[in-house]
């Protein structure tokens, strides 16, 4: 590794402006990286490809996608942009924008008792999250279980009915048919909620024990809880996992580069608290999923039946309804042809 | 925490996603040989439904339509199947005046196809149909709306009986020359 050089000294203390603590100048080199600048690469990368990858896979959808996530699309930019400010402010603009190369400089003359390394751990790990979970929920629509939910019962009545000749059927169906197991099923998962609570607070308990029985519905719920979004707790654990181990990579790279260790009560206590995500994290995550996947199978059985009893109903009502109108229509006919051979026989 | 502000996604089908399950229904409908019957409505989904319908048809197409407007109905699908040894395609237009076929008319583009035979209708019919081979039809009840019935594959049922109705309607303009297809 090239040895690094001399930085220079801080301001003289007494000036308050710009000079807090004395600080070891030999401690804090400028980054002196034989690979260039990979930390541009790093911080700007995950943006870059979620967007890409939206842009990808959406295509021709893109604003009808983007005009549905407005929020959460807020909310990620906002976030991001509040991680590259707190930096800037820290820093400098340019430790924001990326030129690590001359933020050191102007870190060392400027605020001498702030890290460079912090502030691009700070930012990478921010960047990061942000990026982490903005993609994993934007992009993931379907990682939301009344979407999944929802889709899985429309592809099921695709497959046999037609979603549209359900829903025919259903709002013409006398009260005590609309009332039947499957048609409860099917309509409440072809209708979830929207933002708050997620389709699961459609059912009470009672509700969904007697529709799933009790097995399933607590397996399904113990991992859906009424009061949180699934999805937002696996976005913030995946957010966090991946924030972290980037958080910690950098941190591994800055005691490379500097051949040093500088311990920081805070900073040594953040680092014990996410290296404890890191491990919790994965662990935390597998068995949410694979709760919510046991759950969301037997759930899903639950609707191929209801598709498959509610089935002669719906048929038998949109072949009474085409049969209907193509008898309307052949009357027509009828009386057509009668009207014409009319015609031609008085015209002889 | 909860998803607060978060919209779910648009559950409008697109007309991409429309088209392939109309096209899984005709497959469906061949394989089993069963009737596989749905309701469709709006121009877009009618176009679907009719280039799936004309896609599949083998040797007889029979039409009662408005102008056969070129915006629903696909020139060069019907191209396509009119070009099939002893195909057979008869049109009936109950809103053309005289003999004139409108520029935005799909017959406008066939003129050149000499199995593909237009009336006029003097009437206008309540409910305009497509039945191709007897056994796949689509029956549009709400002509606005482009709201329409469709059976697949219902050979002894709907198909049969939308045949029937075509023949009378067919046999009142027995005596009416074809439309001159030239635009």
């Amino acid at each position: 590794m090239t040895e690094p050089a001399e930085a220079p000294a801080p301001p003289a203390k007494g000036n308050a402006a710009q000079v807090s603590v004395a600080l070891p100048a030999a401690k804090y080199h400028a980054f002196q990286n034989p690979l260039g600048q990979p930390y541009d690469f790093l911080v700007w990368l995950p943006p870059v490809l979620a967007i890409l990858y939206v842009v990808g896979v959406q295509r021709r959808n893109f604003s009808s996608w983007l005009s549905n996530r407005v929020m959460p699309c807020l909310m990620v930019v906002f976030a991001f942009g509040m991680g590259l400010v707190v930096t800037g402010w820290g820093g400098g603009w340019l430790v924001a924008l990326g030129a690590w190369r001359d933020a050191n400089g102007a870190l060392i003359t400027h605020a001498p008792d702030v890290s460079a390394p912090d502030l691009l751990t700070n930012l990478l790990t921010l960047s990061a999250l942000v990026a982490s979970s903005g993609f994993a929920y934007l992009c993931l629509p379907t990682d939301r279980v009344e979407e999944r939910m929802e889709a899985f019962t429309r592809r099921e009545l695709s497959a046999d009915l037609e979603t549209a000749n359900f829903q025919a059927w259903y709002e013409q169906a006398p009260k005590e048919k609309r009332e039947i197991p499957a048609a409860v099923i099917i309509d409440t998962f072809l209708h979830p909620m929207r933002g708050v609570g997620g389709w699961h607070t459609r059912f009470t308990v009672e509700q969904g024990r007697n529709l799933f029985g009790d097995d399933t519905w607590d397996t399904f719920s113990k991992y859906v809880d009424q009061h949180i979004d699934d999805s937002w707790v696996r976005i913030l654990c995946t957010a966090i996992g991946i924030g972290m181990i980037m958080g910690l990579a950098c941190l591994f790279y800055r005691y490379v580069s500097v051949n040093d260790w500088i311990f920081h009560p805070i900073e040594f206590g953040v680092i014990t608290l996410l290296t404890i995500l890191d491990f919790e994290t994965p662990a935390l995550l597998v068995s949410l999923v694979a709760g919510v996947h046991r759950g969301e199978l037997a759930i899903r059985k639950h609707i191929k039946n209801a598709v498959e009893n509610i089935a002669p109903d719906v048929k038998e009502f949109t072949r009474r309804n085409q049969q209907e109108r193509l008898a309307i229509a052949q009357k027509e006919a009828a009386a057509v042809k009668a009207r014409s051979s009319r015609r031609r026989g008085a015209r002889r | 925490m909860r998803a607060r502000g978060c919209a779910r996604e648009d559950m409008i089908m697109t007309i991409e996603v429309y088209r392939t399950q109309v096209a899984a229904a005709m497959k469906r409908a061949r394989a089993t040989g069963k009737p596989v019957s749905f309701d469709n409505s709006g121009p877009a989904h009618a176009k679907a439904v009719l280039d799936v319908l004309v896609g599949a048809a083998e040797r007889k197409i029979d039409i009662v339509a408005g102008v056969l407007h070129k915006d629903i109905w696909d020139a060069s699908i019907l191209r396509q199947f009119l070009a099939r040894p002893g195909a057979e395609a008869r049109v009936l237009l109950d809103e053309i005046t005289d003999d004139h076929i409108p520029a935005n008319s799909a017959v406008a583009a066939l003129s050149d196809c000499r199995n593909l035979i237009v009336k006029r209708l003097p009437q206008s019919f309540h409910m305009h149909f497509c039945v191709s081979d007897s056994r796949d039809v689509r029956l549009e009840y709400d002509k606005p709306g482009c709201a329409a019935s469709i059976a697949f594959g219902d050979l002894k049922g709907f198909g049969r009986i939308a045949e029937q109705t075509f023949e009378d309607l067919w046999s009142s303009v027995a005596d009416e020359k074809p439309v001159t297809l030239a635009a």
